[in-house]
């Protein structure tokens, strides 16, 4: 059995998987939580392999799916750059599934490892630096995920697949632009904060917001917290929203809030078109849900100009939701993040290897 | 730092006596600064240090003084006026105070334009001097556009939202415009690139109004600029406040006046000057991840408002120095963006004067590509006509 694990604004999250299927599934609200968990899982199941996904691993993944050992970790501890936006909670998590699980196998799911080749000018940031490949760079966010959309739509139809533009529609969606399979130019950035507002963050501002409010005496650390966790969908009704709950809410004051989200995943599709200079076929992914799918269907009626086909909001069984002789063509992909992550174990070739030594081994 | 005389009669007929401009006032490059006046067909160019923008406006003033011409009025661009200006205004003691305390909001351009307000003022003591504001075009964006998504508090205290600047510019580009491509303002769809050797910015325009600009608060924000960063995560900056011991007036001064075209280069903020050091080995690889940086930005924000105008798109205008002096940027930035309709005659856009308005589109383009030359100062003297009731 594999135990797969991440963090996300609702709490830690787990999957438990055997032969392609979920035993069990849960979030707990703290890490105490989860220990309480995991130690009751490991008590009753026999767990070989635990995975975590980790957004952001810096420089030092570059797989979609690694193993875990002890200088890997010291590597993407030292390129988690800025504190709470670096995945600190999922440090919490692998440090605990070591200690429970210390003879099972330890994977590690980076979302960062897919953006490594990005182009420099798509990347880096107009500040100086003496390294242009420094620091300060987009590090770019759910590859994982984007590139398993990218794959399933070169398996349906691979003459699409050369400017493709991939919308994650959720809790903290994201745009990227990819050419033959590879990104090329990111909404995410530096940090979570960057980008299309999230749930609780802010997204792209002005930085001199963040200048006047240090100016007049606010923290760091408060600052950072008025951005990540009291801004985006939640600065509208001082609540916690999941985008389904956004986009169907009837509330006055989420109106605005609805507005501003589509209009930023527009022109982050805009941008989009004019890197590629064109675009074979547009993916969402989301939910498996009727709302959702209407809603990429709303943002898709923007696009019509561009030449696509509309169909009449039925999408097949692959995710079609454009004229099949559309020339610009559009898929909805409904997602599954466990099955995702437990899908890429079956392509990872170390783990072949193992399997073929029939031996585990205790990573750290 | 750029100046205009004009001979305005009833506060509509308009005559240009005398122009001036101070380049590269305060740049570090490889070319020196120098101030170049003209009148009546005859160039005074005068290759001279001009270590700041009071400096240039004494300068300037000099040089009217010299012509003999006599000044009625005073008009100043003022770039971000927050929440105390948002018209034009004739200035006064308390006007004065008030503009003090605006410095921080624009840290490149309100203590420079305070410097030459103060310059002029004491040089031409006793006439009107009045303040033309360039946020005040962007008034008509909607909320979408300009609400930053922020706890109600924080935006109620800081008043924070999206300004957008260069509007006199863009107040320009916008006139002359429904007259160049013979049709109603009403109807004008476009996207305009203020490309200047300073800042630089675009606006989508629908309608005839602008309904999205690249600034925000602050002119900081958007393109990158010679020395300014533009959009960056504002986690960098909380990183550098925590980590490297630097407050928020130092990290200010990295953002404005270290960053941008001079940040990525390391050796100059002058796009002119980039592209001139591109094949050049020692530096080469900096030079074109600059070049490459700015068309990248330039490009993502043309598309994001061909997006938002959905493809209904009368022109693609081009503005100010580096916008109608470039060719190299058009064509860069133009080429990606065929599948908009935008085609570009690379002939008409190399062989394109800087100071008249030029068509660059190619016959198979279905948007027109034109780089028209600003003329901010003319719309500064037709405000202070309206201001001062036509009787200047």
């Amino acid at each position: 059995m594999i135990l797969l694990l991440d963090s996300d604004k609702e709490g830690f999250n787990y999957c438990l998987r055997d032969s392609n299927k979920t035993v069990k599934q849960g979030t707990e609200q703290n890490i105490n939580y989860l220990k309480g968990k995991l130690n009751t899982l490991n008590k009753t199941y026999e767990i070989l392999t635990v995975g975590y996904l980790v957004q952001d691993c810096g420089r030092s993944v570059r797989q979609p799916v690694s193993e875990l050992n002890s200088s890997l970790l010291e590597n993407v501890e030292k390129d988690m750059r800025f504190g709470p936006s670096r995945d600190l909670p999922m440090k919490k998590v692998v440090n605990l599934g070591n200690m429970i699980f210390g003879n099972s196998r330890h994977l590690i799911f980076c979302g960062s490892a897919f953006y490594l080749n990005m182009p420099l000018s798509a990347i880096a940031y107009a500040i100086p630096s003496e390294d242009p490949q420094g620091v300060f760079m987009r590090s770019g966010r759910n590859g994982v995920i984007h590139e398993w959309a990218s794959n399933k739509l070169t398996a349906i139809d691979g003459s699409k697949a050369g400017k493709c533009i991939s919308i994650f529609l959720s809790e903290r969606t994201d745009v990227v632009a990819l050419k033959n399979g590879k990104p090329v130019t990111t909404t995410h950035g530096f940090s979570d904060l960057d980008g299309i507002m999230s749930q609780t963050g802010c997204g792209s501002i002005d930085t001199s917001i963040v200048l006047q409010m240090l100016s007049c005496g606010y923290s760091v650390e408060l600052i950072y917290q008025v951005l990540s966790e009291e801004s985006g969908f939640k600065s509208f009704l001082d609540k916690k929203l999941r985008l389904v709950d956004l986009i169907t809410s009837k509330d006055e004051n989420l109106i605005l809030a609805k507005d501003i989200l589509f209009y930023q995943i527009i022109k982050a599709i805009g941008s989009c078109c004019a890197i590629l200079e064109g675009v074979d076929s547009i993916i969402f992914i989301g939910e498996d849900k009727e709302i959702m799918r209407d809603w990429a269907y709303v943002l898709l009626r923007q696009l019509e100009f561009l030449g696509l086909k509309m169909c009449n909001n039925n999408i097949d069984y692959q995710g079609l939701m454009t004229a099949a002789d559309s020339p610009i063509q559009a898929h909805y992909f409904n997602f599954d993040k466990w099955s995702v992550l437990a899908s890429l174990l079956k392509k990872a070739p170390f783990l072949k290897k193992h399997a073929a030594l029939g031996k585990e081994t205790n990573m750290f | 730092m750029s100046y205009k005389v004009f001979d305005l009669q009833n506060g509509q007929k308009v005559n240009l006596l005398l122009k001036g401009k101070a380049y590269r006032v305060g740049v570090k490059g490889t070319e020196a600064s120098y101030i170049e006046n003209k009148w009546n067909g005859n160039i005074d160019k005068e290759i001279v240090d001009i270590p700041d923008h009071r400096s240039a406006a004494r300068m300037a003033a000099d040089f009217i003084v010299s012509r003999g011409i006599r000044v009625d009025a005073i008009g100043h661009r003022f770039v971000h006026g927050g929440d105390h200006f948002k018209r034009s205004l004739i200035i006064d003691n308390d006007i004065l105070l008030k503009i003090k305390e605006c410095l921080p909001l624009a840290p490149l351009h309100n203590p420079i334009s305070y410097s030459i307000i103060q310059e002029a003022m004491s040089g031409f003591k006793d006439i009107p001097h009045y303040l033309v504001i360039d946020s005040a075009f962007h008034s008509t964006i909607e909320p979408k556009a300009y609400h930053y998504p922020l706890p109600v508090k924080v935006i109620e205290r800081f008043k924070f939202r999206k300004f957008g600047f260069h509007g006199i510019s863009y107040s320009y580009i916008c006139d002359q415009m429904p007259k160049l491509i013979n049709i109603a303002s009403e109807k004008l769809n476009m996207i305009v690139c203020h490309l200047g050797t300073g800042g630089a910015s675009v606006m989508a325009v629908k309608n005839g109004v602008s309904v999205d600009t690249s600034m925000g608060f602050s002119p900081n924000s958007g393109l990158i600029m010679s020395t300014r960063s533009g959009d960056i995560d504002p986690a960098i900056l909380l990183y550098l406040a925590k980590n490297s011991g630097m407050g928020p007036a130092e990290i200010e001064a990295i953002l404005n006046n270290k960053s941008g075209l001079q940040g990525i280069s390391g050796f100059s903020s002058d796009i002119t000057d980039i592209i001139s050091h591109m094949n050049d080995e020692a530096v080469e690889e900096r030079a074109k991840l600059a070049f490459e940086m700015y068309i990248h930005r330039l490009k993502s924000y043309i598309g994001s408002y061909i997006m938002i105008l959905q493809g209904r798109l009368n022109a693609l205008v081009f503005t100010d120095d580096v916008g109608v002096g470039n060719p190299l940027i058009r064509e860069k930035v133009c080429e990606p963006l065929a599948w908009a309709g935008i085609k570009i005659d690379k002939v008409k856009n190399n062989e394109a004067k800087n100071d008249r308005a030029t068509f660059l589109q190619s016959p198979l383009s279905k948007v027109d590509i034109v780089s028209v030359p600003t003329d901010e100062e003319l719309m500064i003297c037709l405000e202070g006509g309206n201001l001062l009731g036509g009787k200047q």
